[in-house]
């Protein structure tokens, strides 16, 4: 097979799947009633459509290229993606669904009663949105260039992946129809899901095992290719915990010390409570009780996804390593058997493990992985400008067109934003600094979100003196020091703190804590806490609503057979 | 997009610029060109977050939220800037409360030329500003006797010494006053009251100009009031009005059953129950999807059980819809029309769907009730959406206007029909 077939393929692909994501709705359109009366597959439903907007890029290439560079210290991603529901679910899912609004500037504006707040959060919104944008666009960038391999108009296949992705949902999310439905997310992620389990199957059915894999790639120390003067060599990596010891591919050191490898775990778990897009879909659980066990599922499918993504990720090594010289398409991409830029692992294992076809099929999935996280992020930017910031403040008397004309520009200008940004970071010039340059450069969604929007939600949430001056603070001085030390990271990257400065979070949330806290005790709260307070906290609108399902349930109860009149209602489903 | 907008793209777009020439073209070397994008992000950031008070233009400073102390900074009697007071947020737009009345005076005394400024209704004294307000305190009863002569006689009074203001405190310190009527409809609902403690009272034109002025902003608040009364009343009116036919069909229905099936028989009263709590339990304008959805599905349970095997109901809704606020008694009434005129008179009978979705680019729901029934040719659909309809029954008019009365321009309802066609409503109200 040539590579213009593998293009075809995937074209074809692609587009297949795009139709399904777009056009694809239930055909049983009743679920809705499973999913009022909070039974299991309506959670289910909800969860996958969480998934869909939370798994992107970087969990689906980057968390298996952290594996493949740098062993155990790539596995604290995983771990991190998937503990950022714990702190959700503990604090945060069901007194957030119980409030009701519709995106997170919306529930503290509310909440604390003051538009000020709302427009801050909406500013924070903003950044975490185009710094998660970016590592996508790069993913989509990778995915391109080593699935196609040529640009054009004049471009490279890098760039030309960026754009083409980029342009396309944005015009996706811009000029579409129904966007972000529950369904089509949740489909996204099972189809993302289904592609990495048999990429597994697959893997493991050539007889891979991950434990004799990992002591396999254990016996020697660890060694990554680095440009030495024009010319790419494999090179020892030295551990981050012994100085004078070599790393190892399954022992910690590789990446981080001790407290680098505490602030990166700290950021990336407090900062999913804090990520827009993942956050809005809370509000769509039933009840608050529902949102809590849809964070359970949540939790089940993103450990099952990122079990399956290290494996991935050391079957990659430990496989290249071995083809590496009877394959001749992988000496452009790899140095003695290890690949330049780990993002490729995942693509190169697809391709090892079942020609084009396969490389087609990861690379598929990893854009319906970037599609539907993009789709998500721009919504929440979209919405947040033409809602918040275009009809709350620059013209209040705005009709709906241009509210939409606004988020639609918004759209656009987040987008291309994002693309400029990507196309600067071509991800070769930065796999020095990072061990995976997509996995990393989402840490720093998470970090602002973590360092400036978590503490204010959790304290909004459970500490009734926070006022709206208290949440401002807190805001402006969590997404400040976040950022400030982010600076300085790549500003002096030859630091030897610059690594822990990249996850601020340990730092900047306490700051931003204390500054809510010291605010909020010298202003006052607003006067209908306790109604707010019920609201949140609340269950009698939980019980009520769920009785509510259950009597809508009872409707359309199977009847039986005898009451022929009533099974009319079968038809209404089966139609 | 309003000229203001495309000033912030400009603005934002320049700084991005400016930001790229000073840092990558003019500084050598070069900066790192992920910080030039961080910095250009904490700019665009800063100009949003910052710049929409100033791209407003330059704003009148007594309509800014921090108007008290702005006033307070000019000299008093600068009559010049009454006018401007009277933005569209002046608090007794709202009604003649104490807190909207404490604002008033708050706001007026820096204008008028006096010391002390009040406002009381027919019976308190809602808010007093100035000296002698130990003892002139809201809450208690106007102690002056000038203030029952205007309550009574609706004409403004200058009161120049201190024993026509008939203050039982001795140690007052106010001297001269001028009281004038507010009145709603020539009826006099309350006075505002303008002293000062010197032995020249105030001028009596501005005082009255303003109370006139302030009796203005109490009208339209009445206004506001009975319009507000007037769309509840039809609310209430609306649920009251259940079609008597509709009630006759389900209880025949039931009738016929009780031998037959009496199961089902239970059942259905027991969904007619849940019906007629719903349409009477409610009050207010909104509620949740989720429970409009149940109104709807109690409703098509019924009326199946009445058409049987003709009359198939398919549901499309996002689970996103269910916690959005809609108007009450919208989508039902949607429904009946298309089983009640859409499909009840069509042979073999036909589908109705109800379609919801929540658009987050726009925050808008989108919701369509459609039937694949008889239509309507374009005339009659014109009669009907102008009222003129044939039947009663809640028709698309009333529908249109209680969303007109709810959400102005801010929301659409196209109706499309053709003969034999079927029957589509689609409906996008803004999100709250």
């Amino acid at each position: 097979m040539t590579v213009d077939l593998a293009a075809l393929i995937a074209t074809l692909a692609a587009l297949t799947m795009l139709a399904m994501a777009l056009a694809v709705r239930p055909r049983r359109a009743s679920s809705i009633d499973f999913y009022l009366a909070g039974q299991r597959i309506g959670v289910m439903t909800n969860a996958l459509a969480i998934c869909g907007d939370y798994f992107s890029a970087a969990s689906f290439l980057g968390v298996a290229a952290a594996v493949y560079i740098s062993g155990l210290d790539g596995v604290w991603y995983a771990a991190g993606f998937a503990a950022g529901f714990v702190p959700v679910l503990l604090f945060v899912a069901a007194p957030l669904r119980r409030f009701g609004q519709f995106s997170l500037p919306d529930f503290l504006g509310r909440r604390l009663v003051s538009d000020r707040v709302r427009l801050v959060a909406v500013g924070v919104v903003q950044i975490i949105v185009l710094s998660y944008l970016i590592p996508q666009a790069v993913a989509s960038g990778i995915t391109w260039s080593l699935l196609v391999g040529s640009g054009v108009l004049g471009l490279d296949a890098y760039a030309t992946g960026v754009v083409v992705a980029t342009t396309t949902i944005a015009g996706l999310v811009a000029f579409g129809g129904m966007r972000g439905t529950t369904w089509t997310q949740a489909l996204q992620f099972v189809l993302m899901m289904a592609v990495l389990v048999w990429l597994a199957a697959v893997v493991l059915g050539d007889g891979f095992s991950y434990t004799g894999a990992v002591a396999e790639l254990s016996r020697a120390p660890l060694r990554n290719p680095v440009l030495v003067d024009g010319q790419w060599q494999l090179q020892p990596v030295v551990s981050a915990l012994q100085s004078d010891a070599p790393a190892r591919f399954d022992e910690p050191g590789a990446r981080y010390s001790v407290l680098g490898q505490t602030m990166l775990l700290i950021t990336l778990m407090l900062g999913t409570a804090g990520l827009p897009h993942v956050m809005n879909r809370y509000f769509t659980s039933p009840t608050g009780r529902g949102a809590r066990r849809t964070t359970v599922w949540v939790l089940c499918a993103a450990g099952v996804f990122y079990m399956l993504a290290v494996m991935l990720g050391t079957a990659a090594r430990s496989v290249i390593e071995q083809v590496a010289d009877t394959t001749p398409w992988l000496a452009d991409l790899t140095v003695d058997g290890v690949l330049r830029i780990p993002e490729h692992a995942m693509l190169t294992l697809g391709r090892l493990s079942a020609g084009q076809a396969g490389l087609a099929t990861i690379a598929i999935a990893a854009l319906v992985a970037v599609i539907s996280t993009m789709a998500g992020l721009l919504l929440a930017a979209a919405a947040s400008w033409g809602h918040d910031t275009f009809a709350g403040v620059v013209n209040r008397r705005a009709t709906q067109e241009q509210v939409v004309l606004a988020g639609r520009l918004a759209v656009v200008g987040t987008a291309a934003v994002a693309a400029v940004a990507a196309l600067q970071l071509e991800p070769a010039s930065l796999s020095a600094l990072f061990p995976s340059a997509v996995a990393t450069m989402v840490t720093w969604a998470f970090a602002v979100a973590g360092s400036a929007l978590t503490p204010v939600i959790i304290l909004s949430i459970w500490w009734r003196r926070m006022t709206a001056a208290g949440a401002v603070a807190g805001l402006v001085v969590g997404s400040a020091t976040a950022i400030t030390m982010f600076l300085m990271a790549l500003l002096r990257p030859d630091w030897s703190v610059a690594t822990l400065l990249l996850t601020p979070t340990p730092v900047a949330a306490p700051c931003a804590i204390v500054a809510a806290i010291v605010v909020s005790l010298r202003t006052e709260v607003p006067v209908d806490l306790p109604e707010l307070w019920v609201r949140l906290h609340g269950t009698a609108a939980d019980r009520a609503a769920e009785r509510l399902a259950r009597l809508t349930i009872r409707g359309v109860e199977p009847h039986q057979p005898a009451s022929g009149e009533l099974r009319v209602e079968g038809t209404g489903r089966r139609s | 997009m309003s000229r203001s907008a495309g000033l912030l793209a400009t603005v934002v777009a320049a700084a991005w610029i400016l930001l790229y020439v000073a840092m990558h073209v003019i500084v050598d070397p070069p900066l790192h060109t992920g910080v030039i994008i961080a910095l250009g992000l904490a700019v665009t950031t800063a100009l949003i977050l910052g710049f929409p008070s100033t791209l407003r233009g330059p704003r009148d400073p007594l309509t800014t939220t921090g108007r008290g102390r702005l006033l307070r900074q000019r000299a008093p009697g600068a009559q010049s800037t009454s006018v401007a007071v009277f933005g569209r947020d002046l608090p007794l737009r709202s009604g003649l409360t104490p807190e909207a009345a404490e604002r008033t005076v708050r706001l007026l005394r820096p204008v008028l030329a006096g010391d002390a400024v009040a406002i009381t209704d027919t019976e308190w004294v809602l808010a007093f500003v100035g000296p002698g307000s130990d003892h002139h305190r809201s809450g208690h009863q106007p102690t002056t006797a000038a203030t029952r002569a205007v309550l009574a006689g609706g004409r403004t009074k200058v009161l120049r010494a201190r024993e026509e203001l008939g203050c039982s405190d001795p140690t007052c310190p106010l001297r001269t006053a001028v009281v004038a009527p507010l009145l709603v409809a020539d009826r006099v609902v309350g006075t505002l009251k303008v002293y000062r403690i010197d032995e020249t009272p105030p001028a009596r034109q501005p005082v009255q100009d303003l109370a006139s002025i302030l009796s203005l902003h109490l009208e339209l608040a009445e206004a506001d009031r009975e319009r507000q009364l007037a769309a509840d009343a039809r609310l209430n009116a609306l649920r009251a009005q259940i079609n008597p036919h509709f009630l006759f069909n389900v209880l025949n229905t039931i009738a016929s059953k009780a031998r037959t099936d009496p199961e089902d028989a239970r059942r259905l009263l027991l969904r007619l129950g849940d019906f007629f709590r719903y349409s009477i339990r409610q009050d207010g304008q909104f509620a949740d999807f989720a429970q409009e959805y149940f109104f709807v599905r109690t409703y098509v349970a019924l009326e199946q059980a009445r058409y049987g095997d003709s009359l198939a109901v398919r549901f499309d809704v996002d689970p996103q819809v269910l916690s959005v606020q809609v108007p009450v008694l919208i989508i039902q009434p949607l429904v009946e029309n298309a089983i009640k005129h859409g499909l009840s008179e069509k042979v073999g009978g036909g589908t109705v769907s109800l379609k919801a979705r929540v658009d987050p680019l726009s925050r808008t729901t989108l919701i369509q009730v459609r039937d694949d029934g008889v239509g309507m040719p374009e005339d009659l659909l014109d009669k009907v959406l102008s009222g003129n309809g044939p039947g009663g029954g809640i028709g698309l008019r009333n529908i249109n206007q209680r969303l007109e009365n709810l959400f102005g321009e801010r929301y659409s309802m196209h109706v499309r029909s053709g003969h034999a066609k079927g029957t589509t409503v689609d409906l996008r109200l803004p999100l709250r």
